[in-house]
């Protein structure tokens, strides 16, 4: 609980920088969160490389890790079915799309802004931005409450690229290969599921 | 995608190679990353008028959904880790 507490620092100082717009725009555009995440992945694989025994840690990885993807995606939503009946002015398929967005917000806000209206588009990128942080700020806490695969499936589509970071340094390295699969398969499926949602 | 795979298929190659010379911790460096990303996604979230604006109309509607699908996720992520601890495919 300490360490999520502790993650919230830079978060929040970002927000207030960001708010607060004393930098100029054109930083948005030089994409440094995807240099930090090349980096990281330089290092990743460093550590691979130096860890002989890595490879025997893969293989013990058990084979019905594989379902996870499905969990997450089952668990989403499931979950969002459930919120939506207790729910006013909230259909339910415009929920199930907001929440197959499984943290991928870019993507899922464009596509339910385009199929459904403005208004449900800004509520995808607003639950799906929440639901990012929460895997990034929560992980320690959830690691200690449910273990490691709960902070992989939160982390939704995102867990190839921006949970990544965070999940290996609490759950460790050996889980990014489970890490990697999942959010390969969950951020395929996801131009699918949210354009499914809001077609029907 | 590809290229992040390329990059970290570089740094194993090079980690084989140099792995008695250089000695890091992948702790450190990880964490030093995932405070970089926080603050660069507080910057994004932050700086978006859009997102800032909405959230006192929209914003109990998006916390419920992504709330929900974080509980669903969670509970299915549960059964599917204690089905392999408990078989023993796991310590």
């Amino acid at each position: 609980m300490k360490s999520s507490i502790f993650l919230l620092i830079p978060f929040l100082i970002g927000i207030i920088i960001g708010n607060s717009h004393i930098l100029p725009d054109s930083i948005k555009d030089i994409e440094l969160s995807s240099y930090a995440l090349a980096f990281l992945m330089f290092f990743v694989g460093m550590g691979i490389g130096r860890d002989t025994s890595i490879f025997s840690k893969f293989m013990s990885l058990d084979r019905r890790m594989l379902l996870l993807p499905l969990c997450t995606i089952c668990g989403s939503l499931c979950g969002s079915y459930l919120a939506s009946l207790f729910m006013i002015h909230t259909p339910i398929h415009n929920a199930m799309a907001v929440a197959s967005g499984m943290g991928y917000y870019s993507l899922s806000s464009i596509i339910i802004t385009q199929y459904i209206n403005p208004e449900w588009g800004t509520i995808a990128l607003l639950s799906n931005i929440i639901r990012e942080t929460a895997a990034l700020l929560l992980a320690p806490a959830m690691y200690k409450l449910f273990g490691p695969l709960p902070i992989i499936s939160v982390g939704g589509a995102t867990t190839m690229d921006t949970t990544f970071p965070i999940i290996i340094n609490i759950a460790g390295e050996k889980y990014s290969i489970v890490s990697i699969y999942h959010g390969f398969v969950t951020d395929l499926s996801v131009p699918f599921l949210v354009s499914f949602f809001c077609l029907i | 995608m590809l290229k992040i795979l390329i990059i970290m298929i570089v740094g194993i190659i090079l980690g084989r190679i140099t792995r008695d010379r250089i000695h890091l911790s992948i702790k450190t460096v990880t964490f030093i990353i995932v405070w970089t990303l926080l603050l660069l996604l507080g910057y994004e979230a932050g700086g978006n008028d859009a997102v800032m604006h909405s959230i006192p109309t929209l914003g109990a509607r998006a916390i419920i959904i992504s709330s929900a699908s974080i509980a669903g996720s969670i509970l299915f992520s549960c059964l599917l880790w204690h089905s392999i601890k408990n078989r023993g495919g796991e310590r």
